[in-house]
């Protein structure tokens, strides 16, 4: 079960301030999407808003074509990941029992797979939360997410306190389970280096505003590095974004955004100009600059 | 995939948070029942009254039962939304839990009191003591099961439900909206015992010569003033947004 | 696992030629499905079927609905002649542009050409 995420002029207010300033987007679900942004690029808000934890401010978002905010049917269908349990008191609980709570509550839980993945993150079930370190609140969160079977599932950050192994173990289990249970998956970070090769489509949150939104591949191969002999390097970047630009000595290095015109670039080969891929973390990094903003 | 159909969410949350409202109701009672015990044996024991005993079932149940219900329904929306709404619960299903715990909470809080009633006045009946109040009530004696159920019933949810609504009033209004909004919400939490004329408001109306209004009016607005204060509830719950930084 | 510029379905597309090329994945064998190759190389399966949608395209893989992936008959002498063809274009055109920045007549290149064979023999 997937269902579709549509977000037309929306916004929110947090305490009096706009932390999302006019969003428009449509996922038509059944993909695994990519949500980047730097810290306070408004990610959070966004999701809190698609798992109705708070109200939009203006504006539209439909979840599988209804507003999901109270909405009896949509909210137990969207499953929101955080990073860890924030001042919810949730600590006090035990595993076992916070485990049980979401089986209860959750129309699609499957009990099997959630006692695997227990098995897989070495959860301790008798534990209370407070006890448990950093990775493992962050796997027993993970695992809720997973189990949940939501037809919307979001990891917000969910994954950057686990350790190396057991964030692959992560990104192994979406993959795997997404493809034997097709939903709509949104990983949102700010570190993407691991995870973007997961993504189908990708959205660039920059201060409340969606600065892109594009399939994975197509967004990869808009951004390119240029280096090379610096006149020759000038010369390819009419009608292009330079988000980068560094010179050493007569050699150049620019960052380009666009599309590159493919005859310009067999020029430019010849004229000793290397063309190389630009990493998605790297194009982030660089569209979402502040001296750029 | 194993596809559990779903009972009423409300009533799942009810289920998950009972158990542990009820411990700590139980912890609190069987403490308060031990003192008051205490206390009338040393009473009757020490021979002080011998021709009658004033109530110490109605001293139980006009002192802490009502505030301590009232300050454990402080948290109920803070809790309720922090815990349920991530796993997927509506805020009104969550106003219905809350409705029915807080109901439910007085409901069983009034029968445990009706039954002390009944209780003592078996300890004391079997030894002739006569038993007298020290305040006004709806009954004139402990074995009104019924009415000592219905005063005590209202008078506990009234407390249950303003300590719920404070939580709320705080929860969505902040620290000093809340401060603001207190004197209303308790102004409006104590009318049903002061529309019974029941209690400590009951003796000050006697000390004052009012005429308290007669049951059969006093009872339905009791009761309303609970449904106007859960009404508020719902209105206030039903788009609060939970507190998350923004990242 | 992916670091050139080419997309990433375009170097699945690649690495399932140079199998076929080389004879590792000969005419009517079954291929691994863009599921296994989605969770091999840990990609969205979106991104491992526009590579085989390429290969289906090119003629290099066929479909049989319900089994999987398939490589065709004439993949192997297609993809032979479009490399042939390429390997002029990229490498020796290439070569050959070099040399002549570099002052090498084109007599030189050939010479050397056939003395490498000769020391190949």
């Amino acid at each position: 079960m997937t269902y579709s995420i549509e977000a037309r002029d929306l916004r929110l207010d947090y305490r009096g301030s706009p932390a999302l300033r006019g969003i428009d987007f449509r996922l038509a679900g059944g993909g695994i999407y990519g949500l980047i942004g730097r810290n306070g690029s408004g990610k959070t808000s966004l999701l809190s808003l698609v798992a109705s934890l708070a109200k939009p401010t203006a504006g539209t978002l439909l979840v599988d074509g209804e507003d999901p905010f109270e909405n009896p049917r949509i909210m137990p269908d969207v499953c929101l990941v955080q990073d860890r349990i924030k001042d919810s008191g949730d600590e006090i609980w035990k595993v076992g029992s916070f485990l049980r709570t979401a089986a209860a509550l959750r129309p699609r839980w499957d009990q099997e797979y959630a006692d695997r993945l227990v098995d897989l993150f070495e959860l301790p079930r008798r534990k209370r939360i407070s006890s448990l370190s950093l990775g493992k609140r962050s796997a027993l969160n993970i695992i809720v997410g997973l189990a949940s079977r939501a037809p919307v599932t979001i990891f917000d950050e969910a994954y950057v306190g686990l350790d190396a192994p057991s964030r692959y173990a992560f990104y192994d289990e979406v993959l795997a389970d997404y493809m034997a249970h097709p939903r709509t998956v949104i990983m949102s970070s700010h570190l993407v280096e691991e995870v973007d090769s997961l993504f189908e489509e990708v959205l660039i949150l920059d201060e409340g505003r969606l600065l892109v939104h594009e399939d994975t591949d197509d967004l990869r191969s808009r951004g390119v590095s240029l280096t090379g002999p610096a006149q020759a390097v000038d010369d390819l970047r009419h009608g292009l974004t330079v988000l980068n630009e560094q010179v050493l000595g007569g050699t150049k290095s620019i960052t380009v955004y666009g599309d590159l015109d493919e005859d310009a670039l067999s020029r430019a080969r010849a004229a000793g100009v290397e063309a190389g891929p630009v990493r998605l973390q790297d194009l982030f990094v660089h569209l979402t600059r502040k001296d750029r903003r | 995939m194993t596809t559990t159909t779903r009972r009423s969410p409300a009533l799942t949350v009810t289920r998950l948070v009972a158990p542990t409202m009820l411990w700590i109701s139980a912890l609190y009672l069987a403490i308060a029942i031990a003192v008051f015990t205490v206390i009338a044996y040393v009473e009757l024991g020490l021979g002080e009254r011998t021709d009658e005993s004033t109530s110490h079932a109605e001293l139980l149940a006009n002192s802490s039962p009502r505030f301590f219900l009232g300050s454990l329904a402080l948290i109920v929306t803070s809790t309720l939304l922090a815990h349920y709404l991530p796993m997927g619960v509506t805020r009104r299903q969550l106003f219905w839990a809350g409705t029915t715990l807080a109901l439910g909470g007085a409901a069983v809080a009034a029968a445990v009191i009706a039954g002390l009633f009944l209780v003592e006045w078996f300890v004391l009946d079997g030894t002739g003591i006569p038993i007298t109040y020290r305040t006004p009530h709806l009954f004139d004696g402990s074995t009104q099961v019924g009415t000592v159920f219905l005063e005590h019933f209202i008078a506990l949810a009234a407390f249950m439900v303003l300590g719920w609504l404070i939580g709320s009033v705080f929860g969505r209004y902040g620290g000093w909206g809340g401060l603001g909004l207190l004197l209303p919400c308790l102004l409006l939490g104590l009318l049903p015992e002061a529309l019974l004329g029941v209690g400590w408001v009951g003796q000050a109306y006697d000390a004052l010569g009012i005429e308290p209004l007669p049951t059969a009016a006093s009872v339905p607005l009791g009761i309303a003033a609970v449904a106007v204060m859960l009404l508020l509830n719902h209105r206030l719950m039903r788009d609060m947004p939970l507190r998350r930084p923004t990242s | 696992m992916f670091d050139d510029r080419s997309p990433i379905y375009q170097q699945i597309a690649d690495k399932i030629k140079n199998d076929v090329l080389s004879g590792e994945l000969s005419a009517d064998t079954q291929v691994m499905s863009t599921n296994q190759y989605a969770a091999f190389y840990r990609i969205n399966p979106a991104t491992a079927a526009k590579a085989f949608r390429q290969l289906i395209d090119e003629g290099v893989l066929y479909k049989r609905r319900g089994i999987g992936m398939f490589v065709s008959g004439e993949a192997r002498p297609v993809l032979l002649a479009q490399r042939r063809e390429r390997f002029f274009r990229e490498v020796v055109d290439v070569m050959l542009a070099e040399a002549r920045v570099l002052g090498i007549s084109l007599d030189d290149v050939v010479r050397h050409i056939e003395t490498g064979r000769g020391t190949q023999k």
